[in-house]
């Protein structure tokens, strides 16, 4: 038996022991049986930890008498993707899965308040953990010995060697191993009969759902830089079950905010928590089970029939506990008028949650169809791209207009007094971008849309900067700083807006004007693609530890400017197939694309994308990053508007 | 003009003029409409078992399939099929997997209408919460919540703590208590709610005594029965 698998069974243990003492001191609210149980978390995640590095260990001194060393990874493997194939495969994504969780647990035993509501959502979380570790135990034990040892591991597969693959998993874990935070605290309220669960679970859901988004973009960004696509989004059904548990906490940090303020929607948030949990375990699951194939879906066989119990014995059991405690679930009217932000607040749920379910609905059809018509069929983007585009547009709209609305109500004149002065460019924009040369009515309508969002958040910033500034008596200038402190929950919100208007003009322009020429090119002959003129310059072949590799130079003229950049192929010698090093040449409102397709010394086959503003895409994330980081600012920075009040 | 007002229309300008701006200083030369063939490349799935659709799985790799599909789907163009009549032909040869735009027809009617069936009746759930506006209290601005602590959001939120404390053992302690007394145990919840800055540790006394009590009275009930 492996050392490793034996850290593996003994935080099983320690987990179980923590489950029962949270257990314990839920019923007897003794302190020291809290702190008992705090020291044995802590002790699981030290052997969790330890057992993660073992593994580690493993890779870097390429011990294949592990299987799982073996299958994901070989001598040349470079260290940085020795260490990415880790999560390589289904037993050290699971066992990635397991550390990520017990750390989020750490971090709630040690920063949450000790009572009764906390006790429950760890008990609740140690559950979820004593899943992934039986998994690892009894199905999936990354530290299975081979009887012999291989003189050389299979390798890692050559797409997952980038370094998109470092961070795309990781991130990816991260934000899933948290949205079960507000799982476990959702029905730890149940349990308890306490109302608080919303008031802790705000931080660690923002930071994970931060994190399930930065998945995504690492993702969109292998896929366009590395796996040559030419997009960043394919639809594709494990990045689909990546997205529904964003889409679905999305709605939820916006409509826990009603239950705070108003102490409604209580059963929709608990609802919304639940959903979160299910279509993260059902992502996973996706992913590795091999039930879907796809380019992310890394298979083993076992996994499948387990996952799919646990999703149904989840499922029911914390709808069975919301039904036995539904007598406490006596949610507050919210809405006041039609025109106040709680409406908006409804209907931007609304939409999440119909695309939610409509990516759900389209990723699981197949199977559906399949069992109920006894044939086979797919579903592509162009279902996806008929309904997302409506989504899309009216969820944009409705963040411009929600800021406008009061909570409570907002009266017609104040309503038609704060639409006047962002609704005059947007609509004069229309036919200034008509007669520029912009001509279909998605891309008029999407830049039209930004400019009204976007202008609609500053003027309520000045507004209330100005408010802030008379009331304080401090010039207007140092006002804009304060409010990001004293606001930090409202401007890191109106930040995180900004970001997906960025995002938005990206997906706009892409869509809309992304142009493919397909040519060859001839050494040293210059020949106009687009408006570009591209020689191909010269051809280098080199032998790697991989196979080898053919490097392609190009010359790339527009006007007076002269630039070169390097495209290539590479051969897998295991694998024998030839990899794609795609050329791109960025700038800030277009990148060059290239992607070789054919090459030898006589000549070049190459397809040339022009994806205008596909940076907007990568800067909107990063603008999110910074509307979270705003949002999650300590108490003791600015202290908030309780400073104001007092 | 002061200095802020200068920086804050600066400012107000430039984020405006964004959009516009990006959108003047993309390529338009290339603007171009959609040809049939690019519509169709991604209709179809490759049939390498790529899970690609045909405008991008031989950007992946160089893929002989989706050459050889791409080729056979300009000839059925070249041809003057319709795009209809080319899908029919394509699903009758390769199955109806290779379909990336499912029909909408058949079975898939449900593929189709689940939005819009879904968008309905949640316009409808929409409404009538919109139109339920009895005694709605305004709580806590949401911006101060960051900046307030749970007591003070117990307060300002007038939640009932006694609810918190004893919902769930609170029940099976009344019943355990009637069981061993006899008698029905008085409603503390008032009592409670009467108190409700109360600190855990106090709370937790309390509870500590209602237990003594009970084994106290079990005790005692043990020894005049015998």
């Amino acid at each position: 038996m492996d050392i490793g698998f034996v850290f593996i069974v003994v935080s099983l243990v320690a987990s179980a022991i923590a489950f029962i003492s949270f257990a314990r001191y839920i019923k007897q609210q003794d302190n020291s049986i809290y702190k008992f149980a705090r020291i044995t978390l802590v002790i699981e995640t030290i052997l969790i930890t330890v057992a993660i590095s073992i593994l580690t260990y493993y890779f870097l001194t390429r011990d294949f008498n592990v299987e799982y060393v073996a299958s994901y990874s070989d001598r040349n493997l470079p260290l940085t993707y020795t260490l990415s194939a880790i999560w390589g495969g289904a037993s050290g994504s699971l066992l990635l899965w397991a550390w990520l969780l017990s750390l989020f647990m750490t971090g709630i035993a040690i920063r949450e308040r000790k009572d009764r509501l906390t006790g429950y959502a760890l008990s609740i979380l140690l559950s979820v953990n004593m899943f992934f570790l039986l998994m690892l135990v009894f199905i999936s034990n990354p530290f299975e010995r081979l009887s012999f040892t291989p003189v050389d591991g299979n390798g890692l597969n050559p797409l997952l060697q980038n370094p998109g693959m470092l961070f795309h998993p990781p991130t990816l874990f991260v934000g899933y191993a948290g949205l079960t935070v507000p799982f476990a605290f959702a029905l730890a309220g149940l349990l308890a009969g306490s109302e608080l669960w919303v008031f802790r679970v705000r931080k660690w859901t923002l930071f994970s759902w931060l994190f399930v988004g930065l998945g995504i973009w690492f993702g969109g960004w292998w896929s366009y830089s590395v796996l040559g696509w030419g997009g960043y989004w394919a639809w594709d059904p494990v990045e689909n079950s990546s997205l529904v548990p964003w889409l679905i906490a999305t709605a939820l940090l916006h409509s826990i905010m009603l239950q705070e303020s108003r102490r409604g929607m209580k059963l929709w948030n608990i609802l919304l928590s639940i959903g979160t949990f299910e279509t993260v375990i059902l992502g996973t699951f996706l992913t590795r089970s091999g039930i879907i194939s796809s380019v992310h879906a890394f298979g083993e066989q076992g996994v499948g029939p387990v996952f799919t119990s646990y999703l149904l014995i989840m499922l029911v059991a914390s709808l069975g506990i919301l039904w036995h405690r539904i007598d406490q679930v006596k949610s507050m009217n919210v809405v006041t008028s039609a025109t106040g932000k709680e409406s908006s607040f409804l209907l931007n749920n609304l939409l999440f949650v119909l695309m939610a379910l409509t990516v759900v609905w389209g990723t699981l059809f197949p199977m559906i169809n399949e069992a109920v018509t006894h044939t086979k069929m797919s579903v592509g983007p162009g279902f996806y791209n008929v309904i997302s585009p409506w989504v899309l547009t009216l969820l944009s709209i409705l963040m411009g207009v929600c800021i406008i609305l009061k909570w409570g109500t907002t009266s017609t004149e104040e309503i038609i007094r704060k639409l006047k002065y962002p609704l005059t460019p947007a609509v004069a924009a229309i036919p200034a971008m008509y007669f520029m040369g912009i001509r279909e009515p998605g891309a008029l309508a999407g830049f039209a849309i930004s400019a009204f969002v976007i202008a609609i958040h500053l003027e309520d910033y000045l507004i209330d900067a100005k408010d802030y500034a008379q009331k304080k008596g401090i010039e207007m200038l140092r006002s804009m700083g304060h409010l990001f402190l004293v606001r930090r929950r409202r401007y890191g919100g109106y930040i995180v807006h900004l970001s997906m208007i960025i995002l938005l003009i990206g997906i706009v322009g892409t869509t809309f004007y992304k142009t493919t020429y397909s040519t060859t090119l001839k050494p040293g002959e210059p020949t106009e693609i687009g408006d570009y003129t591209f020689t191909y310059d010269n051809l280098s072949v080199s032998n790697i530890t991989m196979g080898t590799e053919y490097k392609i130079d190009f010359l790339v003229k527009n006007g007076n400017s002269n630039e070169k950049f390097t495209a290539g192929m590479t051969h897998d010698a295991k694998l024998d197939s030839n990899v794609v090093n795609v050329g791109v040449l960025s700038s800030l409102y277009q990148d060059i694309y290239v992607i070789p397709e054919a090459v030898d010394n006589e000549s070049v086959s190459v397809t040339v994308n022009y994806n205008p503003l596909i940076s907007f895409v990568w800067y909107g994330f990063g603008v999110t990053v910074i509307g979270v980081v705003v949002g999650l600012l300590p108490k003791r920075l600015g202290g908030g508007e309780k400073l104001e009040q007092s | 003009m002061s200095k802020a007002k200068k920086a804050t229309i600066i400012l107000l300008i430039a984020l405006i003029a964004f959009p516009f701006l990006s959108v003047y200083t993309m390529p338009l030369a290339h603007a171009q409409g959609t040809s049939e063939l690019d519509r169709l490349l991604k209709d179809f799935f490759c049939s390498c078992g790529c899970n690609y659709v045909l405008a991008t799985c031989e950007t992946q790799m160089a893929c002989d399939v989706a050459t050889s599909t791409k080729a056979e789907l300009r000839g059925l163009l070249a041809k003057g099929m319709t795009r209809d009549q080319i899908i029919d032909e394509m699903t009758s040869k390769y199955g109806n997997t290779i379909l990336a735009t499912p029909r909408t027809t058949g079975f898939n009617t449900f593929l189709w209408w689940y939005p819009v069936l879904g968008g309905l009746v949640g316009l409808v759930a929409v409404a009538i919460l919109v139109r339920r506006r009895n005694n709605v209290k305004w709580r806590v601005d949401p911006d101060a919540v960051p900046a307030l602590s749970e007591e003070e959001l117990i307060q300002q939120l007038d939640i009932d703590q006694s609810t918190v404390e004893t919902s769930v053992e609170k029940k099976y302690d009344d019943i355990l208590k009637e069981r061993l007394t006899g008698k029905k145990t008085e409603d503390t919840t008032e009592e409670k709610t009467k108190k409700p800055k109360q600190n855990d540790d106090q709370k937790r006394t309390e509870k500590k005594k209602d237990y003594d009590a009970i084994l106290k009275e079990k005790t005692r009930t043990k020894k005049s029965n015998s």
